[in-house]
């Protein structure tokens, strides 16, 4: 039978890093696995949920719904994305049971993409090579909305010429917080500045994350400050796409 | 008819509850019927010898990071000796009297303290049962001149090195909280393992006597400390600043 | 009543992000509880699940809570203490008033309490001419430098050692030092003249217990059993959720607070207090007074969405881990309660719209979910109030708070709804943001609403094209290729 997947690629990795999401497609090639996406998908309605517009959140939450409904396994690489999907949309359909079945559902059905590789596929080596070192952030609804913290670090410790570091409170939050990270710049900045300093004094040459939004966060810092280190989706680390 | 406002209080509480009248609770309060407390009891008030002095052990450790001293001796008199060597080695911090109060409890008369104390000639007073309107004043500056104050406890709590008293006449609570020393005599078999078992005994002295926590109960981890500048730990705030526990182990 | 400046939120955060002094208190304290308080979880014979317990434990009383402060006042007053039921804060302090001057009470002696900041008792009692003096040390020292807490639990985080020499030597005549230790003997010397000689204690209170019929006080310091010791009055301040219903409920949750609030196995000094001294025990007060206040509580209760939030030991543990919070500080949340529960607790007590920056400023990381001892689902509760501030709220009194956003994430919601309309809108962002990407590709200033990111950071521009787009270009490809 042949082995498939249906990609949901964040709005974030759609419009700004579309590189990321080739990296995830490219992985699932690499393991024999094909890949769907289906290109009406937009996005999962977090953005409006978090400011509180829940009605309009849950226009997206319909339409993401209706793309997905057919898909048995879907993939996404971004922590935050499936977070709302598993753990907020039965709440924004709360009063309409039917539509709440098929929240629950798709959420049985979506995965994070080290989660899946990890979990569910039993894979940690996909003959990946990166040379350097390497610290991890772990995002705040990847490690306490979904519980996924020792998956993406099996994943790195099997790159080829990879050396991973932890940096002090790895777990600590990166500041983004989606529209607070405009409405609320200094605040914002500053929990940012340590996470950066955190960076820095890890050591390493470049960090990663299983979150676009956070790297797109920390990579504005590096870049305005002139820091030589980067910041790559570990999709890039383990599909080789980072160039 | 002044209820002081709790029937209107509880009334909107009821209200936001949502609940019409009175609600019965029927489920609140109850004890537990499914034996487990009193094999914990049983566990607790059995416990060999042995047993005991691991919990001493364990309660010794927990007391250093607490900065408490725990002393075990055998004898009362050597609890006493040890209490009369601190009264003559310690200075009094407020004024130069060296006064000591104590509980009037059996465990410190048999320490024998009283008399030794009196024969050098430092103040002595016992907690007053004449406890008139002007002897509660008159007792509280007395604990307040005091520098060492003596007390028995209840029971104390091994993981934590914790001291648990209950007030009563002549057991005062100003006697542990006034003088700048404290110096606690327990016996062995008053040390219990954790918060669970000492919550089981409260529980059981609850069932035996409705009255037995009527009045105040003080749990004691340590002398007082403060971290509140520059988050620096600083051992004597408002209330002693040093804790010596005497525990008896027998001969 | 205490003032809320709760709509000072974002000045007062910029004011604590540079404030050096602040930063470093905060950085230290955050590791040395925040962290000390996960381990402590951690290292429990039970496991960090016993905090779903303690939960369940505090959220039976909250759902019966009519019972148990009837069982409480009760007990209380058959040992001839007084229970006082207020409304809110204006008869609390009314009768704390009232019982002060019967009793010709010229000096009170008062232990920490959240409770008393949010009534607004200080101010009352000093507009009446009676002293009343702090005795925690933190509360001692911000009050001798007329300042507002910090921090639930270290009110003067804040200052420096040098700034508490200086003001110590000004406020008490003592020689100028630095050395904590010095430091707090002169306060200690200090308030013991007072704890001797005021006529009346005031307290806060942990958590009561139903069964027994009791308050509970917890401190480290010791001067909260002074309060509750030695004047002739006690008056205890009681929110009224923060009871409990059997006292071997306390095994946990005085377990969890200690761990909670400050890293601690069992915090210093807890006392369980029922009532006035009996006629045959020389010390402790002859009256008793327990004031059990509502101020806005009963409305929390009766919204099942927020009732969870009454299960609050007011342990701080929530600001020990906040990022938001370990930046601006306490001073920036306006009113008796800061960090992440007061980010909750105010807006419900003080009003949504007030209180807006409060709801809206945090990054929903939820560090203070798994922070709380009690299992608070500190987020969802301020994912709640933000609907309330988009949609308006009838039952709480919010209005829209922004109404053209509003509109905007309406229309959003009909571009997300189909893909071309939201591939227009990506071309559309694309053309609108090309003028302003730098020559190394990074965009250094973005206009309008964007502007507050690239004051401190740049921004990737959008991509030539959508991931989407070359998704379709390669998979026509592919199906052509295949034909």
């Amino acid at each position: 039978m042949e082995r498939k997947v249906t990609l949901f690629i964040q709005c974030i990795i759609d419009g700004i890093y579309p590189e990321v999401g080739f990296a995830a497609v490219r992985i699932f090639e690499k393991l024999g696995i094909n890949v769907e996406c289906p290109s009406g998908q937009t996005c999962c309605g977090q953005p409006a949920f978090n400011s509180g517009y829940r009605k309009e959140a849950r226009r997206a939450a319909e339409h993401f719904i209706s793309i997905f409904s057919d898909a048995e396994t879907i993939v996404c690489p971004s922590g935050s994305c499936v977070n709302m999907v598993r753990n907020h949309y039965p709440e924004l359909f709360r009063d309409d049971a039917k539509m709440l079945e098929r929240a629950k559902d798709i959420g049985s059905r979506t995965f994070e993409l080290t989660e899946y590789l990890v979990d569910v596929l039993k894979v940690e080596d996909l003959g990946a090579r990166y040379e350097g070192r390497i610290t991890y952030h772990d995002s705040c609804h990847l490690i306490r909305g979904i519980g996924v913290i020792e998956q993406p670090r099996k994943l790195i410790r099997k790159i080829r010429g990879a050396e991973l570091i932890e940096m002090k409170d790895s777990d600590r939050c990166c500041g983004f917080g989606g529209a607070f990270s405009v409405k609320y710049p200094e605040i914002s900045a500053a929990i940012l500045e340590d996470k950066i300093g955190n960076i820095i004094t890890s050591g390493a040459e470049t960090v990663t994350g299983c979150d676009m939004g956070c790297l797109m966060n920390i990579q504005g810092l590096l870049s305005r400050k002139r820091l030589p280190v980067r910041a790559l989706h570990i999709a890039q680390l383990l599909g080789g796409q980072w160039k | 008819m002044n209820d002081n406002g709790q029937e209107a209080f509880i009334g909107n509480i009821r209200k936001a509850l949502g609940s019409g009248g009175k609600r019965a609770g029927p489920d609140l309060y109850c004890r537990q019927t499914d034996g487990k407390l009193p094999i914990l009891i049983d566990g607790i008030l059995s416990r060999p010898h042995s047993e005991r002095l691991g919990l001493l052990e364990k309660m010794t450790d927990a007391a250093k990071p607490v900065n408490i001293n725990v002393i075990p001796v055998k004898t009362p008199a050597e609890a006493g000796d040890g209490i009369i060597k601190l009264a003559c080695e310690k200075n009094p911090e407020w004024g130069d009297a060296k006064i000591v109060v104590l509980w009037n409890h059996p465990l410190i008369r048999e320490t024998g303290v009283e008399k030794s104390l009196s024969g050098l000639g430092l103040g002595v007073v016992f907690s007053d049962h004449d406890a008139g309107n002007n002897g509660r004043e008159r007792f509280i500056k007395e604990s307040a001149d005091a520098f060492i104050g003596v007390t028995s406890a209840d029971y104390c709590v091994a993981e934590t090195a914790t001291l648990v008293l209950k007030a009563a006449s002549g057991r005062e609570r100003s006697v542990s909280l006034l003088p700048s020393i404290h110096v606690a005599v327990i016996k062995l078999e008053q040390i219990v393992a954790d918060f669970k078992e000492l919550y089981a005994l409260l529980d059981r002295d609850l069932k035996e006597n409705p009255e037995a926590l009527d009045g105040c109960m003080t749990f004691i981890t340590g002398p007082s400390k403060t971290a509140d500048i520059e988050a620096t730990m600083v051992h004597g705030a408002h209330g002693p600043r040093e804790l010596y526990i005497y525990v008896l182990t027998g001969a | 009543m205490t003032n809320l400046t709760a709509e000072k939120y974002r000045e007062e955060a910029i004011r604590g992000i540079n404030d050096p002094v602040l930063q470093k208190a905060l950085a230290d304290l955050q590791m040395r509880l925040g962290r000390g308080a996960e381990e402590a979880y951690r290292n429990l014979p039970e496991g960090p699940g016993l905090r779903r317990k303690a939960h369940e434990i505090r959220m039976k009383a909250v759902l019966n809570l009519d019972s148990l402060l009837e069982r409480l006042s009760e007990k209380i007053r058959s040992r001839g203490g007084h229970v006082f039921f207020a409304k809110d804060a204006h008869e609390a302090v009314k009768y704390c008033l009232d019982t002060a001057k019967r009793n010709n009470v010229r000096l009170a002696v008062k232990g920490k309490s959240m409770l008393s900041e949010e009534i607004g008792l200080n101010d009352a009692f000093a507009a009446a001419g009676i002293e009343v003096a702090e005795t925690d040390l933190g509360e001692y020292i911000i009050q001798l430098a007329g300042e507002r807490p910090s921090h639930i639990i270290a009110p003067a985080i804040h200052k420096t050692r040098n700034e508490i020499g200086l003001l110590f030597s000004e406020k008490l005549g003592i020689p100028f030092t630095t050395d904590p230790g010095t430091l707090t003997k002169a306060a200690r010397k200090a308030l013991r003249e007072k704890f001797l000689s005021a006529q009346m204690g005031i307290t806060g209170c942990n958590i009561a217990c139903a069964e027994t019929g009791h308050i509970t006080v917890v401190s480290n310091e010791g001067n909260i059993r002074m309060s509750s010791t030695l004047p002739k009055v006690h008056v205890a301040l009681m929110g009224m959720e923060r009871i409990t219903e059997r006292l071997s409920d306390h095994d946990i949750l005085f377990r969890l607070l200690s761990r909670g609030a400050a890293a601690q196995k069992m915090a210093g000094y807890v006392s369980y207090i029922g009532g006035p001294r009996p006629a045959d025990q020389a010390d402790g007060p002859d009256e008793f007074h327990l004031v059990i206040i509502d101020n806005g509580r009963a409305k929390i209760l009766a919204d099942e969405e927020f009732r969870e939030m009454l299960c609050c030991i007011r342990c701080g543990a929530c600001l020990n881990m906040c990022p938001v919070y370990g930046k601006i500080g306490g001073h920036a949340y306006g009113y008796a309660y800061s960090g992440p529960v007061g980010a909750v607790v105010t807006p419900l007590l003080k009003g949504i719209n007030r209180a807006k920056d409060l709801c809206l400023g945090e990054t929903l990381c939820g560090a203070c979910r798994d922070a709380c001892p009690v299992d608070i689902d500190l987020p969802r509760m301020l994912l709640l109030l933000r609907s309330k501030l988009a949609d308006g709220d009838l039952k709480w009194d919010v209005r829209r708070e922004n109404p053209a956003e509003k509109i905007m994430y309406g229309m959003w919601s009909g571009i997300v709804s189909r893909r071309w309309t939201y591939d227009v809108m990506l071309g559309l962002s694309r053309k609108v943001l090309k003028p302003f990407a730098g020559k190394d590709g990074m965009i250094s200033s973005l206009p309008l609403f964007m502007k507050g990111w690239t004051g401190s950071r740049d921004m990737k521009p959008l991509a030539k094209e959508s991931f989407i787009s070359q998704w379709r270009k390669r998979e026509n490809k592919k199906g052509n290729d295949e034909r």
